[in-house]
């Protein structure tokens, strides 16, 4: 029983050591460079597609996703995917955004800024957010 | 091909004419209280395999009881002859501590150094995960971009040694087999033919797509030609392209799968081209 309590603490410590470094970026010692980087982006996407689901206002953030992977590389996912999309708005220095992002967390009624090009009045009801948009002129 | 909301309808469509043999889903997915009412009534016409991913078998701790039972209740709740998970470790924790430890959640399937060390945790924990659950046990191959340095056996060794160790099935991934070889510089088709092909519970296969030199299994993409390639020498294999008379059952069944991008026009696109390739035309177009 020593002996696997003992391989369960190697193998631990190894595979800790390991994905420290994928999540953060890094090429463990002794790693192909390009396997490792790859997975990194791979682990990346999938926790920024995670929180493009629960939160499609980061959408709406110019060049997110690279902006989302930077974070992600800085800070280990901690919680659940709510938390991930709380803490990471926290860091983004884009007061339009941070209004559209607190309409969408309910902490905001409403909030006007450009989407694509055109003035948008966003406003949240209950549990549903509503875009609105002055008719495009012809 | 695997059950997804978005093509519930369509599944349905082709169990009625015989068109599906079997299906998948996934555990994490799926609450045993609260199950899809088009999944039970599917489950009445075919097989349906639980499919975990987040248990972490090649991980340094025990499978977790919890995520256990819940495969357990999914494959009684379906009456499902085996349940699936994979060859690999999703999260990491930084001390044994069960009630402190740091834990590193990767999100995603990742492969275990394949050492003698790892292999025996490996072993422990399908054994524990076999005592746990109702029906066998299938592992799969994952899709797997790096190996470890101190690496000291191949990956068709590694689960040929974990099925005989512990009489565990194989759920083998030919795209994912195909990401690994690629990754690792080894010939898939020669890999193909070192895996314990006899221990195969089914085989699955995914669409993907090339990026940076490497294969990258998506399950959001099209099917690639080398993989359809690889499909198709794995059913020599299993014909007796190097043991006459075959092997006995021949080919296992083969299921697609996509997580992303799931529309019933695209599914019907790519699960025709595959059953072509099986030399399996539709039933249903046939009437």
């Amino acid at each position: 029983m020593t002996d696997q309590a003992d391989l369960r603490a190697g193998l631990r410590a190894r595979q800790h050591d390991v994905l420290t470094d994928l999540l953060a970026g890094r090429t463990p010692d002794g790693f192909d460079p390009g396997g490792t980087a790859l997975t990194t982006r791979v682990l990346h996407h999938k926790r920024s597609s995670a929180a493009l689901r629960v939160a499609p206002e980061l959408a709406e953030l110019p060049d997110w996703r690279r902006r989302f992977h930077e974070f992600a590389a800085d800070h280990p996912l901690a919680g659940c995917v709510h938390d991930d999309v709380r803490v990471f708005a926290a860091t983004v220095d884009d007061p339009e955004w941070r209004r559209l992002h607190e309409v969408y967390d309910g902490s905001r009624r409403a909030t006007l800024l450009t989407i694509g090009g055109r003035r948008t009045f966003v406003v949240g009801v209950g549990h549903r957010v509503w875009r609105l948009r002055r008719r495009a002129r012809h | 091909m695997a059950w997804r909301r978005e093509i519930a309808g369509l599944l349905a469509e082709y169990a009625a004419v015989g068109d599906l043999d079997f299906t998948e889903v996934i555990a994490e997915n799926t609450d045993p209280e609260r199950i899809d009412e088009r999944l039970t009534d599917l489950a009445r016409v075919v097989p349906v395999v639980p499919h975990g991913v987040t248990l972490g078998l090649a991980g340094a701790d025990e499978p977790a009881p919890d995520r256990l039972m819940r495969l357990a209740r999914l494959a009684l709740a379906f009456g499902s002859p085996v349940v699936s998970e994979h060859v690999a470790f999703v999260r990491a924790a930084d001390s044994p501590d069960p009630l402190h430890p740091e834990v590193l959640e990767a999100g995603h399937l990742l492969p275990p150094p394949r050492t003698r060390e790892a292999l025996e945790v490996v072993v422990e924990n399908v054994r524990i995960a076999q005592s746990q659950l109702p029906v066998p046990l299938a592992v799969e191959n994952i899709a797997a971009l790096f190996t470890w340095p101190e690496d000291t056996l191949t990956e068709a060794e590694f689960l040929t040694e974990l099925v005989e160790r512990t009489g565990c099935r194989l759920v083998l991934d030919v795209a994912n087999l195909f990401a690994s070889a690629t990754a690792r510089g080894s010939d898939p088709a020669r890999d193909l033919g070192s895996f314990p092909l006899e221990a195969v519970a089914y085989v699955h296969v995914a669409g993907g797509e090339f990026t940076d030199g490497l294969y990258v299994d998506t399950h959001g993409h099209d099917l690639v030609e080398p993989v359809v390639d690889l499909l198709q020498r794995l059913g020599t294999l299993y014909a007796g392209a190097e043991r006459p008379g075959g092997m006995p059952g021949g080919m296992p069944g083969v299921m697609l799968e996509r997580d992303t991008d799931v529309t019933v026009p695209g599914v019907r696109r790519e699960y025709d081209r595959l059953r072509a390739a099986l030399g399996r035309p539709s039933l249903g177009e046939a009437r």
